[in-house]
């Protein structure tokens, strides 16, 4: 079981997340809509998997990886893109700073989230 | 469109040419002082003949009263010889060509031979005066007279420069008898022509100003008439920009041309904001139905997956089509929205010199996962390191996700799809490759066409497409200078391949 932290500002996606993650694949989850409530969930109880929004009410998802990088803790927690927008360009090696391994383009299948949840406890646990 | 404003503009500049004048105030001062000029110099060179004609004439009376003056000399030295060849001796001996070189005697003076001189006080004297004058100074004379050699100077007198002929009349002893002393204008003056200028000036100065008037009238007429329809245009984009009805019947005035400059200037902003809203709605539009369209499709396949308890298979197979529909719609919406933004222009923004590898490198990590979700390994193939390539790697990075979303549509589970570079002679090639149903030979190139798809080949995942990706992959690169083609037969695969130029 892993602890995955959702920071979306959208209802409807962040209830689809914790309906697959913990009624298919039961998972423990946690949710955030903005920034500042991210920041404050990591405090409290670090996730193994963050699914982060790429626009948030307080800022964007660079900003969270920022801020959040100052966490020692939390910096390398493994973390992936949501975006409702097709990605014009995508630069691996710059998001690699951040631990971010890729983007979740809206609409994803529910396999695409097994398996990086998956892979994220494969990668903690060597 | 941008672009035509932008000439149109280049226009309006040129002709209004640095906002001085009007184009009405232009023309008409322009037109008019050539035309000011045109008479002032047909006046000069009226008047210029006409003097000319003038000194002719004087010149011609000169020549014809010392003539006589000259006959009655010789006729009195001897009274037989009056007839025509007398007149002919007496030419010959060259005082005529040495006297007559400009016309109008100014005066006339008489000096005898004890060098009294006796000044006649008649301007232009007359031809009958001269004669009259001749006899009473030198012919009342027993000694008969001849005239002798003359010569000339010149010295300023009230009337002008004054030429002086001075002729010695001479007894036919030899004795002298006193000298005929005749003043001209001096050509170099030319009194007659100020004359002419004087008495006919006014009225030629006069008749000039009143067709320069004339032309004014009427050239600002014709350029009214000329700017009219520019009028026109100006009040039909200021309606077009006010959104007002296009009959509004006000006559703008003022400068037509800065007015007809200042809506070109609303007119481009209002393009550039109509594609700017496009652009933004195009992608808020691609936004915001992504994030329903994730709740459709997801539920669906949540619903299907047992998430909210058992489903029967008649349940199974509705939620199945609600999620590809969903798909279908999602996709339909991705493509429409990508060839607006094509067509637009604004798709290529830099063609700059760029290595493919990276470009083929994110593209693969971003789709990797997704690819070993749906059983399919893909592979970035190790090809050379490309020297740099030309292009917009932006566009690259889409026109290859939407080869690998087709490929991996058209793959079945457990296939492979290879992504790589080679490096030709003329250009650099990309290629993507799958081990997937393959395309007809006869095929490879009606699938670059717009809404066309193979038919009887169903894709091996997800909805049919709308046969618009290929369509788009073609005119971005095209748009770049590169190009597309396909390789590979049914059922053994197919070979995405598409070449850019190497950069310089």
């Amino acid at each position: 079981m892993a602890h995955v932290m959702i920071v979306d500002d959208d209802p409807t996606t962040r209830s689809f997340l914790r309906d697959v993650l913990v009624k298919l694949f039961s998972h423990r989850v946690t949710e955030a809509s903005s920034i500042e409530q991210g920041l404050d969930h990591v405090r409290a109880s670090c996730p193994d998997l963050i699914l982060l929004d790429r626009h948030l009410p307080d800022g964007t998802a660079l900003e969270f990886c920022q801020r959040l990088s100052r966490f020692q803790a939390a910096s390398e927690v493994p973390k992936w893109l949501i975006t409702g927008e097709k990605p014009l360009a995508w630069d691996a090696g710059f998001w690699k700073r951040f631990n971010v391994q890729g983007v979740l383009v809206k609409p994803f299948c529910i396999d695409l989230i097994d398996h990086i949840v998956h892979q994220c406890l494969q990668e903690s646990a060597v | 469109m941008p672009s035509r404003i932008r000439c149109l503009k280049g226009i309006i500049h040129r002709l209004s040419g640095g906002n001085l004048f009007s184009l009405r105030a232009k023309w008409t001062v322009f037109l008019t002082l050539y035309i000011a000029v045109s008479f002032a110099v047909l006046s000069g060179v009226i008047i210029r003949l006409e003097r000319d004609r003038a000194l002719n004439q004087e010149k011609d009376q000169a020549i014809a009263s010392l003539q006589a003056l000259a006959k009655v000399i010789y006729g009195k030295w001897n009274p037989q010889a009056t007839s025509r060849e007398n007149i002919a001796a007496m030419e010959s001996t060259g005082i005529r060509v040495r006297l007559y070189e400009e016309p109008l005697i100014v005066y006339a003076a008489f000096q005898d031979a004890d060098g009294n001189l006796r000044y006649v006080p008649k301007r232009n004297p007359s031809f009958s005066w001269m004669v009259e004058r001749t006899r009473s100074n030198f012919l009342t004379e027993r000694n008969l007279a001849v005239m002798g050699s003359a010569t000339r100077s010149f010295y300023e007198r009230p009337q002008g420069k004054v030429t002086e002929f001075l002729a010695r009349v001479t007894a036919k002893s030899g004795a002298p008898l006193g000298t005929v002393r005749l003043g001209f204008h001096d050509p170099r003056v030319n009194p007659s022509w100020r004359g002419y200028a004087h008495t006919n000036g006014g009225r030629l100065f006069f008749i000039n100003l009143l067709a320069t008037a004339a032309a004014f009238v009427l050239i600002s007429f014709i350029a009214s008439r000329l700017e009219s329809p520019i009028r026109l245009l100006h009040r039909q984009a200021r309606d077009l920009l006010s959104g007002a009805p296009a009959s509004a019947p006000a006559e703008p005035s003022g400068d037509v041309l800065k007015l007809l400059s200042r809506e070109m200037e609303g007119i481009e902003k209002l393009v550039e904001r109509l594609k700017q809203n496009r652009s933004e709605l195009a992608t808020t539009l691609s936004h915001e139905f992504r994030s329903p369209m994730q709740a459709i499709i997801g539920y669906v396949d949540f619903l299907r997956r047992g998430g909210a308890g058992a489903v029967s298979s008649e349940m199974d197979r509705y939620l199945m089509t609600i999620g590809d529909n969903a798909e279908r719609f999602q996709s339909f919406i991705d493509n429409v929205l990508e060839l607006a933004r094509i067509d637009n222009g604004r798709s290529i923004s830099v063609v700059r010199p760029f290595r493919p590898q990276k470009v083929v490198e994110n593209v693969v990590h971003l789709y990797r996962e997704r690819a070993r979700v749906q059983g399919v390994q893909l592979l970035q193939e190790p090809g050379p390191d490309l020297r740099g390539v030309m292009g917009d790697p932006n566009r690259i990075f889409q026109v290859l996700i939407n080869l690998i979303s087709n490929a991996l549509k058209f793959t079945p589970h457990g296939g492979q799809i290879r992504v790589g570079t080679i490096d030709r002679a003329q250009d650099a090639e990309f290629f993507v490759s799958d081990t997937g149903i393959g395309i007809p030979k006869e095929q490879h190139d009606r699938v670059f066409e717009e809404f066309y798809q193979v038919p009887g080949q169903p894709p091996a995942r997800g909805p049919k497409g709308l046969g618009l990706g290929l369509t788009l992959c073609r005119r971005l690169l095209e748009a770049q200078g590169g190009r597309i083609w396909i390789e590979g037969e049914t059922g053994l695969g197919t070979t995405v391949r598409f070449a850019l130029p190497h950069a310089r």
